[in-house]
């Protein structure tokens, strides 16, 4: 059987983030990816990890742009050169789909946009991806994602109250509008079956993640007064906190909705006095005596091992949760069971784990199968195969270092 | 009228909670046909708030009416065969449900994925639950803080002399959202192919975890590096990475994100401080970022957030101001690329919220606003083949 997009042909020149985690994920649900490289071999390629990887001490590799580069194939091509850009519309002229997410002047520069492309396949899908969009105020600025949160009112949110702004994770937003993008070509896809017509997409990244706060945007017109970050407190759950565990920093979530929950917790912990506790003895209570409340949890979980306790408090129907480090993530015994990562064999540095996407197919296979790809390793397939081009224009190609079979500087 | 993107795909979305909701928002805003069916009290969301003037009113909570742009809303008791009878009708004709009951719910219901498929066989059923269908934490107890826990995606988020921290709101509940948007599309488009639909697992812990990245767990299995979180600089650095990243506060008592601009590093120097052009500085930045914070700091403490942005992005060092919540909404940005969508509500009266999440050139974004409770209950099961009268009974015995 299959993969879901068999058969999908996708153009990908992507840079930073959010670029290349929408063509990858469109690369592990079957699409055939064809990933533009710079000829240089600089690029999204990345610095080599340091020190080398054991084993493999002359292969370099770069674990983040390795994980984005799987199912992908390479080929290399400078655009800023005229037969480059050429070359970019010939193979353009055999994809379904182009995603690019450049701030916004780069493909107008190059002379390959969304006009240029339509001549040479007037039903392509188009997406462009930036961090304000193609118009507006904004649209000149530069950003990465952290400087996104920033602007969306996010990082404003998150964090501890008595501190600065925070980080709603390592990374949040290039995640979120990969996704995005990957979805509304494939939407637009599905109008170019009914209708035969292909269309451009825009996104900003801002206004994407502006949604993700709309609650507190909505509720302020509706005379909240101004919201501010909470850290792990919620509006109106009680307990809902990490907790201190055995060991150096070893942390438990607890979550209690309810008042069946929170007796739960009380006899699980051997505190069954909390429940008639007056400070504690509704979900009112607790909200207001949340400090008292946060320091009775935490003299039991400071004693505890933060996985034993999860289990336990799990076996007395209490959310729980240990706030797992990486090497517990990788080891857990719930992702293993569920093959989060698969091991995909890489013939330039051996074998590699990915973590495959948060999803699971009944029917159709999503199995990463396939490599991230060596420098160029498909610049014969695309140009020769797909393009038709012939031994001779590709060697002139090389030579004149538009495309290059080696990384050049 | 323009064509929609989805214009006819008919989805379904049953279950509680932000991810379904946010899901079900993707598909709404792209122009399907999206029913959202809730228990007869109302979802979850709808006693979530804040609501107008702090009075509770299922109809008009923020965090509903945010969620649910462009929805149907049918009201459908799940307890009783009636209701089942009912949702099994609906999802006959459906190309997508997306649910979010705990797994094994719907098969209790008679509602599972292989008796739907007996009636429909391009059915795709796409289920959002915080652990998955199979697994040893598959019937763990969940919500947004469990679920950042246990995917290890907190152990990276928050200052390393701290406890760690969530993000505001249900971010890992929303990606796990978006996921199986993309899940459900892609199935959709190898059904247009083959005719058969199927069933997609989605985890939010998955989708939480997919959110550190390839670099924090490859650290791991490739070194056996345990990565820490780092508070507002970038996790997994090393000496020679580029830094500024991070937030800093400025004059007037605002933050800014500052980022310096690999590409040119001494720009950061020319455009503050000489001293941030020290040799050792430039070759190994994040070895040296408490410093170059202070140095930073010093010139920020002279302007307020909005000439500090004006002035790095002036020249080309990617500044961005930290915006209250009130800033983004008085923001003329938005309204230049007319981003709200600004309505009138029968309770709440003008209410603006977050518009078009894509902007696509020919198939525009659908902006209409959440459904009251049950406000298209008469309009669906009619097209079912239910008179008034029959409707009238469904209610009396609250099946609707």
């Amino acid at each position: 059987m299959s993969k879901p997009l068999e058969g999908v042909r996708v153009l990908s020149f992507v840079n930073a983030l959010a670029g290349p985690v929408a063509t990858m994920l469109l690369g592990d649900l079957g699409a055939e990816v064809i990933d533009i490289e710079e000829p240089n071999g600089r690029g999204r390629r990345g610095a080599p990890d340091r020190p080398p990887l054991p084993g493999v001490p002359d292969r370099p590799w770069n674990r983040v742009s390795g994980e984005m580069r799987r199912s992908k194939l390479s080929l290399t091509l400078d655009v800023a050169q005229p037969e480059g850009r050429d070359v970019f519309l010939r193979v353009a002229a055999q994809c379904d789909i182009m995603i690019e997410n450049f701030s916004p002047r780069v493909l107008d520069k190059l002379r390959v946009n969304y006009d240029e492309l339509v001549k040479v396949k007037p039903d392509i899908i188009q997406v462009s991806m930036s961090a304000f969009g193609k118009s507006g105020p904004y649209r000149d600025r530069t950003s990465y994602g952290p400087g996104i949160d920033a602007m969306s009112g996010l990082a404003h949110l998150t964090g501890y109250p008595d501190r600065g702004p925070g980080k709603p994770g390592p990374v949040l937003n290039d995640y979120n509008a990969g996704v995005l993008a990957a979805f509304s070509s494939l939407s637009a896809l599905r109008h170019r079956r009914l209708t035969g017509q292909g269309q451009y997409i825009e996104i900003s990244m801002l206004e994407a993640e502006v949604h993700l706060l709309g609650d507190a945007l909505i509720g302020m017109q509706f005379g909240e007064s101004s919201p501010m970050r909470t850290g792990n407190r919620h509006r109106t759950m009680a307990p809902h906190n990490v907790y201190p565990c055995r060991g150096e920093d070893r942390w438990l979530a607890i979550a209690c909705r309810t008042d069946a929950e929170f007796a739960c917790l009380a006899r699980a912990i051997g505190r069954p006095d909390l429940v008639t506790d007056p400070r504690f003895v509704d979900v009112v209570a607790r909200k207001r005596c949340e400090d008292d409340l946060d320091a009775e949890i935490a003299r039991w979980t400071s004693q505890q091992e933060h996985l034993e306790a999860q289990n336990l408090l799990q076996r007395h129907g209490v959310p729980a949760g240990a706030v797992l480090d990486m090497q517990e993530m990788v080891e857990s015994p719930h992702f293993v069971a569920r093959h989060l990562f698969e091991r995909v064999w890489n013939p330039e540095v051996g074998e590699v784990s990915h973590m495959r996407p948060p999803w699971q197919f009944s029917g159709t296979p999503t199995t990463l199968d396939r490599p991230a790809p060596r420098f160029a390793e498909h610049n014969d397939y695309v140009l020769r195969d797909l393009v038709g081009m012939s031994t001779n224009e590709l060697a002139a190609l090389d030579a004149a270092n538009v495309i290059s079979s080696e990384p050049r500087s | 009228m323009s064509p929609l993107a989805l214009q006819g795909l008919r989805v379904l979305e049953v279950g509680e909670g932000t991810g379904v909701a946010f899901c079900g928002k993707l598909f709404a805003g792209l122009g399907a046909e999206v029913t959202k069916i809730e228990a007869p009290a109302g979802d979850a969301l709808r006693y979530a708030g804040p609501f107008p003037d702090g009075t509770p009113n299922p109809d008009v909570s923020a965090a509903y009416l945010n969620l649910n742009t462009a929805k149907q809303g049918v009201t459908l008791d799940l307890q009783s065969a009636s209701g089942v009878g009912i949702f099994a009708h609906l999802a006959a004709e459906a190309d997508v449900i997306i649910e979010g009951f705990a797994p094994g719910h719907l098969d209790s219901l008679g509602l599972g994925y292989e008796r739907l498929s007996e009636s429909n066989a391009g059915l795709v059923l796409v289920s959002i639950t915080p652990f998955g269908q199979d697994g040893p934490y598959r019937d763990y107890l969940a919500n947004e803080l469990v679920v950042y826990a246990a995917s290890g995606y907190m152990s990276l988020a928050g200052d390393p002399d701290r406890e760690p921290h969530k993000a505001y709101g249900e971010q890992t509940a929303i990606h796990a959202g978006y996921q199986g948007a993309l899940a459900a599309i892609a199935a959709i488009t190898a059904r247009d192919a083959s005719g058969v639909g199927q069933w997609i697992d989605v985890a939010q812990a998955e989708a939480a975890a997919f959110l550190s990245g390839g670099g924090s767990p490859a650290a791991y299995i490739l070194r056996g590096e345990i990565a820490k979180r780092s508070g507002a600089r970038l996790n997994g650095q090393q000496a020679h990475s580029n830094y500024p990243s991070t937030f800093r506060p400025c004059a007037d008592g605002g933050w800014i994100h500052a980022h310096g601009n690999f590409r040119y590093p001494q720009l950061m120097g020319e455009v503050m401080d000489p001293r941030l052009n020290d040799p050792e500085i430039l070759k190994t930045p994040h070895g040296h970022a408490d410093e170059i914070d202070a140095i930073m700091d010093e010139w920020l403490a002279q302007y307020d957030k909005w000439e500090v942005v004006r002035r790095a992005q002036a020249a080309r060092l990617h500044f961005t101001e930290v915006m209250t919540p009130a800033e983004v909404l008085s923001d003329g940005a938005y309204v230049e690329r007319d981003f709200w969508f600004t309505y009138h509500h029968p309770e709440a009266g003008e209410v603006m919220q977050p518009g078009p999440m894509v902007r696509m050139g020919v198939t525009p974004w659908t902006n209409a606003a959440a459904p009251a409770l049950g406000e298209h209950n008469a309009e669906v099961l009619a097209h079912l083949g239910f008179s008034p009268e029959e409707i009238l009974v469904l209610a009396e015995h609250r099946v609707i």
